[in-house]
């Protein structure tokens, strides 16, 4: 058996290696790449993209070429996080909170070689994984039923205390609000379609990339645009080409905690329904607890917080790959698309792939392995003129990535709702971020929350609660309770005990930062009153977590009105930005009323995009919009930035239009004059 | 002079005439076909789509090109109400769904807007028989075991084949399906059988049982106890119209398996120029007989068992003159207490 399996790795190795198929695999490495730098725009557009591509490949080579692209779309995307601290994808949501204040700091060249090195090694550990338990799995993962994904579920949220830093009341109310999002549109058990505001739009639910785009990225833009300067301000500060190795040089002093997070990352990605978005911040979470010191510097740019978000992010794909081969059971959407492209080639998900096609299995290894090597040493060679993007005048740097965040989110679902879902959840990262309220509970509770009720469901009515005496149930709800409630404790330990507690609140004052937990207050009453009316399987689940949300929401909201602004003064309160699990604001000097008008400014741009997009179209909006930005804004000169629209709407109308073939939404002119079609997008 | 131009009018006019016949011979020349398909890239739905797209220009005078875009949601609805009421009307549009979208107005008309015997149908590349199959182990081996004992069987969510044909089964034929729904894929519910979790499927398309688990038929790991419809795949499974037991079931019967009927069904919005849509009617017609078509499909592990425009359409008017009380009675049966 082993023999076997050793012949068909080298087989596997061999087949890799035809220098036709090493082309197909670059190319799919190069698209990753190029598309994983661009913000906003995530790997399954352009796996759909590739797909008709390998129509005509042997199946061996259509893989390497799917998962070239695949593998890297990860590795390029910390660029725009780290450097702009826009994360371009939920994942590397988490690389953000320390990889920007490095760049602030002028070690951008640092965090990108981290970042890289561990996203390799990651990669190729997940690589390794899955070439060495692929054969055994099968048996094992027919033990993971309904209950055991219930737990891993449960396990993923304890970590919401965690991510929480010192605000645990407004951690619970996030992740119990990113629950009940999460249970927007048709109930699986019932299909009542739940707090969909009679949109078609909402009915599948949420999409999560304008949902995830709007509560991490546009918050850091608009900022962006208040301060109204580069990001990094002192250009002597910039290390890019030392910084590099610096970097790489800090994955390996910290090989342990790579090695922990790459593990954690394949595990994670191996569970349907537990995405890249949520590994990265479960593996920020696992790090903040087990590594030295970091509760004081994670999150103020400590270099361990890139290399824990990224070489878990990276590790996923091998792990993902796990049930698709084995099960075709697709964790991802990304999987979904690879599956199509099983079906193309004639492959059979199941034991076919471990016993006939297990030289194509481990094709598939290699090119995970391979593509991680390729993606991150070109990463390397081109890297140093990323970090320079830093030193750029905002109104060069937000008009492109505008426009790019906007295409984006409207790859959610191709509709307009995408867009709405963008600019809501904008202005509500934006709230959170300035009002610190830590925003990663969200993210998890909404990821979380459909998995969740879907697997409570299944074991409740398949196992009674027999269930619950499950092995893997005890031990993962035994740890869950442990992630929970031990940094409850600790902070109720450090804040001198319930007594001490107690006593630092006193009469209620009205402050402005009261008015976010008012208002989420608000909404989620008025979504409790309309679950009341649905059918009981439908109902139960969005009750209970939407109590908590109430309750949790009251909770914080006294605590804002209550609490002796004396203890603000303490020194672990004040001015502590990592205990608020978020990018340090840059904001400093500004009076909260310039601030605050300045960030109105940004979303109105905003919105005009959105009216200039329906009267005109997406694609004669986006010159529109580069022109008036940085001519209002910044009155850069002409022979600047008419080059930029151009290049810009070229760029947009290429990749967008005519390769990926979005159907665009109508438009009045296109209404009011069909001649007018013929331009794209109108 | 004058004579010279009235001749030339004359002419003008006589050419124009004998054009006209062929003007939407051309239309198609040098244009570019979108095919919107309201069903996710990459599922199978897509590259049934993504096949026709490849053969059907070879058929169409002009040989435009056929170019296919995703917008996928609320079960190909979105789409089709997009077309319905947006279009472009110009021939150049055509539209993908899901077997259950045409009767989705009649059965699930939470958020539809648009009439389905309004929509120009092309055809469908297949019609479907769902089987419903247990495990080797499970307790249940026959449709006769069935009515007195208990089956376990995993869904996704109601308004799909796999939780509704069990629940119409257990009020039509009085048999003892339970029914688990929340899994998010067939594949899934073939794992969870695998495991135990549970014992067998409902309703799932034949062709998806072959081209996932086909080893399980050959290997006897699992049974068809009883199949839906026009068709039988299985010569000892019971169909659900042979155990009807009156005309009253054989309409509700009738009503729930239009969309299988329907399968992969393709369409052109409404108020196209009639011509347009005889010639891409033709096209499908006879890109289905094309042996380059009928091999890919093949090789997609789909049996190419076709339906025109006209034969969708007349199925269609049959589903939508089953009586209402029928219609009621089905409705109230699928909602979920």
């Amino acid at each position: 058996m082993e023999v076997h399996i050793l012949d068909a790795a080298g087989q596997a190795f061999w087949l890799i290696a035809d220098p036709h198929r090493l082309v197909f695999l670059f190319a799919g490495v190069c698209m990753g790449l190029a598309l994983g730098i661009l913000p906003g725009i995530g790997g399954v557009a352009g796996t759909a993209l590739l797909l008709p591509f390998t129509y005509n490949l042997d199946a061996a080579t259509a893989m390497a070429m799917l998962l070239g692209f695949a593998a890297t779309t990860t590795t390029a995307d910390p660029i725009s996080a780290i450097v702009l601290g826009a994360p371009g994808h939920a994942a590397s949501a988490a690389t953000t909170l320390d990889g920007y204040p490095m760049t602030k700091r002028g070690e951008g060249g640092r965090a990108l070689g981290a970042s890289y090195m561990s996203a390799m090694l990651g990669g190729l550990f997940g690589a390794c994984l899955l070439g060495v338990i692929l054969p055994v799995i099968r048996p094992v993962m027919l033990h993971i039923g309904a209950p055991e994904l219930l737990s891993l579920a449960v396990f993923g949220l304890s970590m919401v205390a965690t991510l929480s830093g010192n605000t645990p009341l407004r951690g619970l109310t996030a992740a119990c609000f990113g629950m009940m999002l999460a249970m927007i549109g048709g109930d699986p058990q019932t299909s009542t379609l739940r707090w969909t505001m009679d949109s078609l739009y909402l009915m599948d639910g949420l999409p999560l990339v304008p949902l995830t785009l709007g509560i991490f990225a546009l918050p850091e833009l608009c900022d962006l645009m208040v301060s109204r300067s580069a990001i990094l301000k002192d250009k002597t500060l910039q290390d890019t080409s030392g910084g590099l190795m610096d970097g790489v040089r800090d994955c390996f002093r910290n090989w342990f905690l790579v090695l922990r997070c790459a593990g954690l990352g394949s595990a994670m990605g191996a569970v349907p329904g537990i995405g890249a978005s949520v590994i990265d911040w479960l593996s920020y979470g696992h790090a903040l607890r087990t590594e030295k010191g970091a509760q004081q510097t994670f999150g103020t740019g400590d270099v361990r917080g890139v290399i824990a978000a990224e070489s878990a992010t990276n590790s996923r794909e091998g792990g993902a790959l796990i049930p698709t081969i084995v099960f075709g059971i697709p964790s991802s959407p990304g999987m979904a698309i690879l599956l199509g492209a099983f079906l193309m080639h004639g492959l059979v998900p199941g034991p076919d792939m471990l016993t006939k096609n297990l030289d194509i299995s481990y094709a598939m290894v290699w090119s995970i392995a391979i593509a991680n090597l390729l993606g991150s040493g070109l990463c390397f060679l081109l890297s140093g003129q990323f970090a320079k993007l830093a030193t750029l005048r905002y109104t060069l740097v937000l008009p492109v990535v505008l426009c790019f965040i906007y295409i984006g989110a409207f790859e959610g679902k191709r509709d307009w709702g995408d867009l709405y879902t963008l600019l809501i959840f904008g202005a509500l990262g934006w709230a959170f971020k300035h009002c610190k309220w830590p925003r990663p509970p969200l993210v998890l509770g909404f990821i979380l929350g459909s998995a969740l009720e879907r697997y409570m469901f299944i074991s409740i009515e398949r196992y009674n609660l027999t269930w619950l005496t499950h092995p893997v149930v005890l031990v993962m709800f035994a740890l869950a309770a442990l992630t929970l409630l031990r940094p409850l404790l600790a902070d109720i330990r450090r804040r001198g005990g319930p007594q001490a507690m107690l006593r630092g609140y006193g009469r209620p004052r009205p402050v402005p930062s009261a008015l976010l937990p008012a208002v989420l207050l608000v909404l989620f009453l008025v979504m409790l009153s309309q679950a009341v009316t649905w059918n009981t399987y439908a109902k139960i689940i969005p009750l209970i977590v939407g109590s908590g949300a109430a309750i949790f929401c009251t909770a914080s909201l006294v605590t804002e009105l209550c609490r002796r602004r004396a203890n603000e003064a303490r020194p672990e309160n004040a001015g502590n930005d990592a205990g608020h699990m978020d990018v340090a604001t840059s904001l400093r000097g500004l009076s909260g009323r310039q601030s605050f008008g300045r960030g109105l400014i940004f979303f109105l741009y905003l919105l005009g995009f959105l009216v200039s997009m329906a009267l005109i179209g997406l694609i004669p909006t986006v010159p529109l919009f580069i022109v008036t930005l940085m001519r209002v804004e910044g009155r850069e000169p002409w022979r600047i930035v008419l080059p930029m629209a151009t290049v810009m709407t070229l760029l947009i109308w290429g990749v967008f239009d005519k390769l990926l073939a979005v159907p665009w939404p109508p438009t009045v002119i296109g209404d009011w004059l069909p001649v007018l079609h013929a331009i794209p997008s109108v | 002079m004058k004579t010279t131009l009235i001749a030339t009018a004359a002419l003008a006019t006589v050419l124009a005439a004998t054009a006209r016949p062929a003007q939407a011979e051309d239309f198609y020349q040098g244009k570019t076909i979108t095919l919107i398909c309201g069903i996710a890239a990459g599922s199978g739905y897509d590259i049934n789509a993504r096949t026709l797209a490849k053969y059907m220009p070879a058929h169409i005078p002009g040989h435009p090109n056929i170019i296919v875009q995703n917008q996928p949601g609320a079960g190909s609805i979105t789409m089709t109400n997009k077309l319905y009421n947006a279009g472009p009307f110009d021939g150049l549009t055509m539209g993908a769904g899901f077997g259950g979208m045409p009767t989705a107005p009649l059965l699930q008309p939470q958020g539809v807007r648009f009439d389905a015997l309004k929509l120009n149908w092309v055809g469908s590349t297949n019609q479907e028989v769902h089987v419903s199959y247990v495990w080797h182990t499970s307790p249940v081996q026959s449709f006769k075991d069935l009515l007195t004992k208990e089956l376990v069987v995993g869904a996704q969510a109601p308004g799909s084949t796999q939780y509704d044909y069990p629940i119409m089964a257990n009020a039509l034929f009085g048999t003892k399906y339970k029914v688990i729904p929340g899994y998010e894929s067939t594949p899934a519910i073939n794992a969870a059988m695998e495991r135990g979790e549970i014992q067998g499927n409902g309703a799932t398309a034949y062709t998806t049982l072959v081209s996932l688990n086909g080893a399980w038929l050959t290997e006897k790991k699992i049974k068809i106890i009883m199949q839906w419809g026009a068709k039988k795949v299985d010569p000892n499974a019971p169909s659900a119209l042979e155990l009807a037991k009156n005309d009253n079931d054989r309409a509700a019967i009738k009503l729930v398996q239009t969309r299988l009927i329907f399968g992969r069904p393709f369409f052109l919005p409404p108020k196209v120029p009639a011509d347009r849509v005889a010639i891409i009617r033709k096209a499908f017609d006879d890109t289905m007989k094309d042996p380059g078509f009928v091999a890919e499909e093949h090789k997609l592990k789909l049996d190419v068992d076709w339906l025109s425009g006209e034969q969708l359409t007349e199925a269609l008017k049959e589903a939508y003159a089953t009586p209402p009380a029928v219609v009621d009675r089905v409705k109230k049966i699928l909602t979920v207490k």
